[in-house]
């Protein structure tokens, strides 16, 4: 059985692609591959001729499927306005049903049924991030604000200032929060975007924090935040990304930055500090948060933002969208450098940005490229902008 | 194709450089037009040693060689229907020279036209010519099909910007024509070789003539009630000795699609716009604004607008290259007619294009080269409907022939390609095509070089 019924229903909207190739212009992949096979034109032609019966599935096919950063680019830019997200969400779909998900992906799922999060760890570990620092986080206990913090800012040391950066803001405003520690789950999306379903993870999730009688459920990562908000089913509290609730604390007077973020800058640089902001794919064009992290950036005194050559809706993928990095490390490195480059000519001191995954990403490439351009999180500068307590 | 070819491709290329997967042989199967064609076999060079290499194999083992840029051509030009080996320049971008002081540039053919005006502008230097599709088509592209784009009004095609070509011609010879000057002794070859459409040589690297950023610019929308009038205005402006930078149309239903695509701020309501750019000194641009506008005026136009800013300049533009691909927007397949005719003759050609629509029941969208009368009827379709094609395919020859009648010519900028080969006995005589046919044999004598292209069939009324 190939089970061609699941991608019948996007042929009409495949059908709306004139081939007119612009999407080469918009997809990074391609623009690091040169090669057909990686641009939303290419995909397309193939999944038709599936449909068409010219061509058979095969693992190069689920390869190319896969081998997309999901970061919509290409959707953005469309002339004829496919709806490249339904298509390939649902080839995706129809590839996970067929047994034809490509070996880095299944073992990622196995992990995530097994451990409950990305990294197969036992799930009691998401504690480690907060473990060395000096300070109370609550946890499991009643709370208006819970804080979801992420399988790669809980697991990942690289990115461990993230949520440790974000939890000193909140408690120097006064925000009751308390985190889920091993009750937090796998959010479900490394599932969803490899074609799977995340029907038992959605529901513990939901139930564990409806046990703390939560009214905000607020997320640092943006892909957590947009499967809350967008594919998990209705539930008895609000979901916010971190940047919407630091800038509604800045604007509510409950933070105070007090002085420039303290940030290691060249001998010679004067005048404000040049802050560029990177938006997340999942944050800015799938969920529409482009001002919340903004409105904190150009909040803390001694900072102009300068904006890259791509921002907003057209900004350009880190490289670490979607499944790429489990398909083709090399190819998301390549990505991110090319990222990191934009922020160099945009004459940037910081490149900021509002999720753990961009922010390895581009940390590593700037590691790699001996670029000496801090790469951290919108949390991160602004708490480098606070008074340090008493 | 014999394995040990594809061996041999993949010492001179590298194996991760040569595709013969099913999958891949798909992937290049097509192109920006309605016509396929898969190869054998997907090479992607990275140097011009590299390209004399895979040529000299192909010679010798007598296989097609169908060279590639971008794969937005619109005329079936970069599709394989003989099979054999898809030569892709994508590898090869590497900028060779930026001479700003003999405002000349060397580039390799892989190099995306708008990459090339990016390199440029910091210097406050441009590339003419500017393909609606220069985003993503390269200069190899540009260079075989002779691309045009909006501002080729006033500035030429890209025949008049190119002054040297390094070229590998059929056995893998390695040729250099013409350079940095103007004018080269001998015949003209690199006149020759722009726009033969990949089948006298593969272009790999183009000597470009660069021309200086105008001092001012400034982008008029004309607005029309009816599309008489819009295309008497254009004929209008050109009698009266003015030749602007642009002067583009847009008939309603392309608007219609252009605005869902790029709101880009364009009245559907009207029955077409004119775009139309001025550059050059700031002096004279105000008064020829306003001869312009009373002439358009006279011509009955509602509105004409002046774009205030470089952002509302841009949208304009974006939405004028983008109409191609927006049509997707009302039908899911177009067929694009290339007609070019004389700026007098416009009125009444476009009244015939649109009386062929209705007489086929198929709806034509009208966005094109207005200024100089360089037509792009798309006729739009759905390629799911029975016996649609061969209907589209007979309109589109009609247009072609009232191209012809009006005393114009079937393509201006596309390139003849698989799509209009039996509408060239139209436009040249049996000798002319017999004198092409002894360039094409003298330059390509075994007929590997993107054959079964350009030049058709002895059996279509024209001595072998």
């Amino acid at each position: 059985m190939d089970f061609k019924e699941l991608l019948a229903p996007y042929m009409d909207e495949m059908l709306r692609c004139t081939r007119c190739g612009f999407c080469q212009a918009a997809c990074p992949t391609y623009d690091a591959l040169r090669m057909e096979s990686a641009v939303a034109r290419g995909k397309i032609q193939l999944l038709l001729s599936v449909l068409n019966g010219r061509l058979d599935l095969s693992p190069k096919l689920s390869y190319y499927v896969y081998r997309c950063l999901d970061c919509r680019l290409c959707q953005q830019t469309c002339l004829s306005g496919v709806h490249t997200d339904e298509i390939f969400e649902g080839a995706r779909r129809w590839l996970a049903h067929v047994g034809a998900l490509p070996a880095p992906l299944q073992a990622l799922e196995q992990r995530v049924f097994a451990s409950h999060n990305i990294a197969g760890e036992d799930n009691a570990h998401r504690t480690l991030w907060r473990e060395n620092m000096n300070l109370e986080v609550p946890a499991g206990q009643p709370a208006e604000v819970v804080f979801f913090i992420g399988c790669v800012a809980s697991l990942y040391p690289m990115v461990y200032s993230i949520p440790q950066a974000f939890v000193q803001v909140l408690q120097r405003a006064g925000v009751s929060f308390s985190a889920l520690d091993g009750e937090e789950w796998c959010c479900g999306y490394p599932l969803i975007s490899a074609g799977r379903d995340a029907g038992p993870l959605m529901e513990h999730n939901i139930a564990a924090v409806e046990r703390l009688g939560a009214r905000w459920l607020v997320t640092t990562c943006p892909s957590c935040y947009h499967t809350w908000k967008t594919i998990y089913p209705p539930t008895s509290f609000q979901v916010m990304h971190a940047t919407e609730l630091l800038a509604a604390l800045i604007e509510e007077g409950r933070i105070r930055p007090a002085h420039p973020p303290t940030v290691r800058r060249a001998g010679d640089a004067a005048g404000p500090l040049r802050v560029t902001y990177h938006d997340p794919c999942d944050l800015g064009r799938k969920s529409g948060v482009y001002d919340a992290p903004r409105r904190v950036i150009t909040a803390l005194p001694g900072v102009e933002l300068v904006e890259m050559s791509t921002h907003h809706a057209l900004a350009t993928c880190c490289g670490g969208g979607g499944n790429l990095e489990s398909i083709d490390p090399e190819l998301s490195a390549q990505i991110a450098g090319r990222r990191l480059a934009q922020a160099q000519r945009a004459k940037a001191e910081v490149l900021v940005t509002a999720c753990q995954q961009c922010q390895r990403t581009l940390g590593m490439a700037a590691r790699r490229q001996r670029v000496r351009m801090p790469v951290m999180d919108v949390a991160e500068l602004l708490l480098s902008a606070m008074e340090e307590p008493a | 194709m014999d394995e040990s070819i594809i061996r041999t491709l993949q010492e001179i290329v590298g194996p991760e450089h040569v595709l013969t997967d099913p999958e891949d042989l798909l992937l290049y199967a097509y192109d920006a037009s309605i016509h396929a064609g898969r190869p054998d076999v997907v090479v992607f060079p990275e140097s011009t040693e590299q390209v004399s290499r895979v040529m000299a194999l192909a010679h010798a083992h007598h296989i097609p060689v169908i060279p590639r840029g971008g794969g937005t051509n619109l005329s079936g030009g970069s599709v394989a229907p003989q099979g054999g080996i898809v030569l892709t320049l994508s590898r090869m971008t590497k900028v060779r020279e930026i001479d700003i002081p003999n405002q000349r540039a060397v580039v390799e053919a892989g190099l995306y036209n708008l990459t090339l005006q990016e390199i440029l502008a910091p210097y406050g230097y441009l590339y003419a010519p500017d393909p609606a599709s220069q985003k993503v088509s390269t200069l190899g592209g540009n260079v075989a099909e002779n691309a045009g784009g909006p501002h080729c009004l006033k500035y030429g095609v890209t025949t008049n910007h190119v002054l040297g070509l390094e070229v590998v011609l059929y056995d893998g010879r390695v040729v250099q024509l013409g350079g940095k000057a103007f004018d080269t002794p001998g015949y003209d070859l690199v006149g020759l070789l722009v726009g033969s459409e990949g089948t006298l040589g593969v272009v790999t690297a183009v000597t470009v003539r660069l021309l200086h950023v105008p001092e001012a610019i400034k982008t008029l929308l004309a607005i029309f009630d009816d599309l008489d009038g819009a295309s008497q205005a254009v004929s209008d402006i050109i009698a009266a000795g003015i030749v602007p930078a642009t002067l583009e149309m847009m008939d309603q239903l392309m608007m219609r699609a252009v605005e869902e695509a790029t709101h880009a701020g364009y009245p559907t309501d009207a029955e077409a716009v004119l775009i139309i750019e001025l550059d050059g000194l700031k002096d004279d641009m105000e008064e020829i604004a306003d001869r312009i506008a009373q002439i358009c005026q006279r011509n009955r136009a509602r509105a004409v607008q002046v774009a205030r800013t470089a952002e509302e300049r841009d949208k304009l533009w974006a939405g004028r290259r983008g109409a191609f691909g927006a049509t997707g927007r009302i039908k899911p397949a177009y067929l694009v007619n290339d007609g070019t005719v004389p700026r007098t003759a416009l009125p009444q050609v476009l009244r015939q294009v649109r009386e062929i629509g209705q007489r086929y029941g198929l709806p034509i969208g009208n966005v094109f080269h207005a200024g100089d009368g360089n037509l792009h009827p798309l006729i739009l379709f759905d390629p799911r409907e029975e016996g649609i094609l061969e209907l589209v395919e007979r309109a589109g020859a009609e247009i072609m022939r009232i191209c012809v009648e009006a005393g114009g010519t079937i393509t201006g900028e596309h390139g003849i390609g698989l799509e209009k080969i039996h509408g060239m006995p139209l436009i040249a005589s049996p000798a002319a095509i017999q004198n092409m046919r002894w360039v094409k044999e003298a330059f390509d004598p075994v007929g590997l070089l993107n054959p079964g292209k350009v030049l058709p069939q002895t059996s279509e009324g024209v001595p072998a």
